[in-house]
């Protein structure tokens, strides 16, 4: 099988480690030269770009009440900014032929978790920004897609967090929770142009536990 | 009795003709003493006006939630009024939420600015509010999102993107404050209010279409529609009630 080239576009401890798992090289996404640093990096050509956009703040379980301005406009406002102005950037660079584009956040985000209200905040954003862009921009030959990534595989940080638990005595059903080589695949899927009807679409790669509505 | 007698209810965004309005008159009504809040304080003068010529107790503050310390001293004056608070309603969005734009036309700083009202008002107004939620011991919280936050927006990417992560920090709350006996929920509300009556001037056809697409045939009112669900939402009835996002759209939307 062909090695897809991804690149990631990212911000945060998460966007890194995935940036090593998936040997693919990595933008900050907070650069005042975003566009031409894409455009550099795409100059061979590039099969997929990964998104990932998630600061430490968020990473970290912290009651609600304890909260300081800073922490929300670090963990929700910024990544929403910056996932806005990534947006900016690649629909000015790609005036045809766009390569698709999967964001990417936890899977407990979906549930929310308890003193994980930036992350379950910013994600569903996120969530919700890739959805509107892929109505406005789809005609353009944009494809976007959201991929819940496992909770422990995105963000090892959370291996204490109080997730929300599962009501099912086996919640995986798999058996196992994704590892990185699933989420390489999956990529390599999102990146066959035989996918492009997939769009807009959020995808869990969580072992089968969430299976949303 | 009434459902809400002896409750003491906190509405944001309560001063023009829609869901504030409505959420406050209907809370009310089912007997909850009301503090109605609004930017500017002759618009909720006028909704707490309305309370009180119905018989209802109303106090009329002006609020704006991106100033956080404003948000406190509100929910500060709201508690030393009526000596608790059991209901916080954030229905208060930026004037200008619902204007369609090209998403390379929605600059950060107009992200920005919008998100100090949505979603920093958002966050000011649940921390404040959380120690007087939990001494009652059966708090209620209720955000207003949007189907545009669950389906995504091609008209308003940025409005989406927020109405989103309102439903985000919805599920993380209940998680955090069902111990406590607080439910947190968000409602996606289908119905007439001053964003819509704007949005629909400038774009003539849609209300047909979406009345068209909905069920019921007609958009909601703010207080029949909408407020009967937050009246019910905040009462004993849904005490097992949270982490939702409760769609009151005449059946818009039944996807999930």
């Amino acid at each position: 099988m062909e090695r897809t080239n991804i690149l990631l576009l990212g911000i945060g401890a998460p966007a890194a480690r995935l940036a090593d798992a998936l040997d693919a090289p990595l933008i900050d996404i907070g650069r005042d030269d975003l566009k031409d640093a894409i455009a550099e990096a795409t100059r061979g050509g590039v099969d997929l770009i990964l998104f990932v956009a998630c600061l430490d703040v968020a990473l970290h379980p912290q009651a609600f009440e304890s909260l300081g301005d800073e922490a929300w406009r670090e963990g929700v406002d910024r990544p929403l900014e910056l996932m806005l102005s990534t947006l900016h950037a690649l629909s000015a660079l790609y005036l045809s032929d766009p390569p698709p584009v999967a964001f990417a956040g936890p899977s407990m985000a979906l549930s929310g978790g308890d003193g994980l209200a930036l992350l379950s905040a910013v994600a569903e954003g996120q969530r919700a920004l890739m959805k509107s862009a892929s109505r406005q921009l789809g005609k353009r030959g944009f494809r976007f897609t959201w991929i819940a990534i496992d909770t422990f595989l995105f963000a090892p940080e959370l291996a204490s967090a109080d997730l929300p638990k599962s009501q099912d005595p086996d919640p995986l059903a798999t058996g196992a929770p994704a590892d990185v080589s699933q989420l390489a695949a999956l990529l390599s899927l999102l990146a066959d142009p035989r996918a492009k009807g997939l769009i807009g679409q959020s995808l869990a790669l969580d072992g089968g536990e969430l299976m949303l509505p | 009795m009434s459902l809400l007698e002896g409750k003491v209810a906190f509405v944001t965004g309560a001063g023009g003709t829609g869901i504030g309005r409505g959420s406050s008159l209907a809370l009310a009504a089912a007997g909850a003493s009301v503090v109605v809040t609004a930017r500017r304080i002759e618009a909720a003068q006028k909704t707490a006006d309305a309370i009180t010529a119905e018989g209802g107790t109303a106090l009329a503050l002006a609020l704006d939630v991106s100033d956080r310390a404003a948000v406190e001293k509100a929910i500060a004056a709201a508690v030393d009024r009526f000596g608790r608070l059991d209901i916080l309603i954030q229905n208060a969005v930026h004037g200008g939420s619902s204007m369609s734009q090209a998403i390379e036309e929605q600059s950060v700083d107009l992200m920005r600015e919008h998100g100090a009202v949505s979603l920093d008002g958002a966050f000011y107004l649940a921390r404040a509010a959380f120690p007087h939620l939990k001494a009652g011991g059966e708090g209620r919280m209720v955000f207003f999102t949007s189907l545009r936050g669950i389906k995504g927006s091609g008209a308003n990417p940025v409005y989406a993107a927020q109405k989103g992560a309102i439903r985000g920090l919805t599920k993380s709350l209940a998680r955090e404050w069902g111990r406590h006996g607080i439910t947190v929920n968000a409602l996606a509300p289908a119905s007439m209010s001053d964003a819509t009556l704007v949005y629909f001037e400038a774009h003539p056809g849609v209300r047909e279409m979406i009345e068209a697409s909905v069920p019921m045939r007609r958009m909601g009112d703010g207080r029949a529609d909408i407020g009967g669900v937050i009246v019910a939402l905040c009462s004993p009835l849904c005490g097992y009630m949270t982490g939702q996002t409760l769609f009151v759209d005449g059946g818009g939307y039944t996807a999930l």
